[in-house]
């Protein structure tokens, strides 16, 4: 037994060490050690309408996108539970972050949503646009920059704001306050439905909120009978 | 053949005009025009993306009443099981802009017990 007990510090500290090179965050390298920990989960501080111009600069396709936009409500593809990003990232739900080296994943409560963040120094793939489209990062100082590119045409609001398949996404991440909030400045690069590039400043705090999961459901009310009674169709 | 007659009337007359089940409230509902309506609940759809609460009022006008999506109503304190069918329940919203029975949710009452439930800021444009 005393040879057991000798051994026991040698394999505990065998055990930290393990532990430690397998916790989620990779804290590593001395690369990893030296950048802000964005790791937790996150909520708006403002309702979206509080944060996004009513006009922005529209280029004079962007004007009649979102006419067509105004005049088409069927046309919105989150009318009919598919979200695309610029929704995402306008909506008062909140999102959990996980921070490693190579990657940072942004876990969103809305609609499910996934983005997996590249910081491995690779471009965006020469691929077809999707809702989410594909992201790259890298730390600029102490904020995170994070460019999205590869998206389909969508829209931003709820209020419409059309983008087209060759917007640029730029988000600027920068821990406050020892880090319990965060300031996301996002520059909206888009040629067709934009005069120029503009921006939205956006506050998150650090939340104890579980992320709930989100169930979409499209279904309209067809009274039974005349009465008051629905029944799903 | 009653039951798809009465269907169709029920759609002529409005009473299911049903908009999109996920769509900008502002291009729906008029902030000019507030109304508060009482009635007795039929429904509850506590969902995403949008919540309703359907009710009728005393001159049988079945009226749908949207709010919040349910993550965001239980997060400020209206639980899944708070309202039921049979709930006597005043609701001050925005009326349809098209004219039919619908409100977007200002504030909604119980007077029974005093319970209030979570409606748009006045001031919202979402």
């Amino acid at each position: 037994m005393p040879q057991r007990c000798a051994l026991a510090p040698v394999a505990l500290a065998a055990c930290l060490a393990y532990a430690g090179a397998a916790m989620p965050q990779e804290r590593g390298s001395p690369a990893a050690a030296d950048v802000p920990d964005f790791s937790g989960t996150w909520m708006s501080e403002a309702w979206s309408t509080d944060e996004w111009p009513l006009e922005p600069p529209y280029s004079e396709a962007g004007r009649a996108a979102q006419a067509h936009w105004a005049a088409n409500p069927d046309e919105d593809p989150s009318y009919g539970c598919i979200v695309p990003l610029g929704r995402i990232i306008s909506a008062p739900l909140p999102f959990e972050i996980i921070q490693q080296n190579e990657r940072i994943t942004l876990l969103y409560e809305y609609d499910h949503q996934v983005r997996r963040v590249y910081l491995d120094g690779r471009g965006h793939p020469d691929s077809y646009p999707t809702l989410m489209g594909h992201s790259i990062g890298r730390f600029d100082g102490d904020t995170l920059v994070i460019e999205t590119a590869n998206l389909e045409a969508g829209y931003l609001r709820p209020q419409g704001m059309p983008y087209s398949d060759r917007l640029r996404l730029t988000e600027r991440l920068t821990l406050l306050d020892d880090g319990q909030r965060m300031r996301a400045e996002i520059v909206i690069d888009d040629p067709v439905y934009y005069a120029k590039p503009w921006s939205v400043t956006k506050h998150y705090s650090r939340t104890d909120e579980q992320i709930k999961d989100y169930e979409c459901i499209v279904r309209e009310h067809v009274p039974v009978d005349g009465g008051p009674q629905g029944e799903d169709r | 053949m009653i039951r798809k007659l009465s269907m169709a009337c029920a759609l002529i007359a409005g009473i299911a005009a049903s908009a999109q089940a996920h769509h900008s409230f502002v291009r729906e509902y008029d902030p000019e025009q507030v109304v508060t309506v009482e009635g007795t609940v039929t429904e509850v759809w506590y969902q995403n993306p949008h919540s309703r609460v359907y009710f009728e009022d005393a001159d049988h006008v079945l009226w749908e009443a949207e709010t919040y999506p349910r993550n965001i109503l239980d997060r400020r304190g209206w639980k899944h099981d708070d309202l039921k069918a049979g709930d006597v329940v005043v609701v001050t919203g925005r009326r349809a802009r098209n004219g039919s029975p619908r409100l977007q949710i200002l504030s909604i009452v119980r007077p029974a017990d005093g319970w209030e439930g979570v409606g748009f800021d006045e001031d919202s444009i979402d």
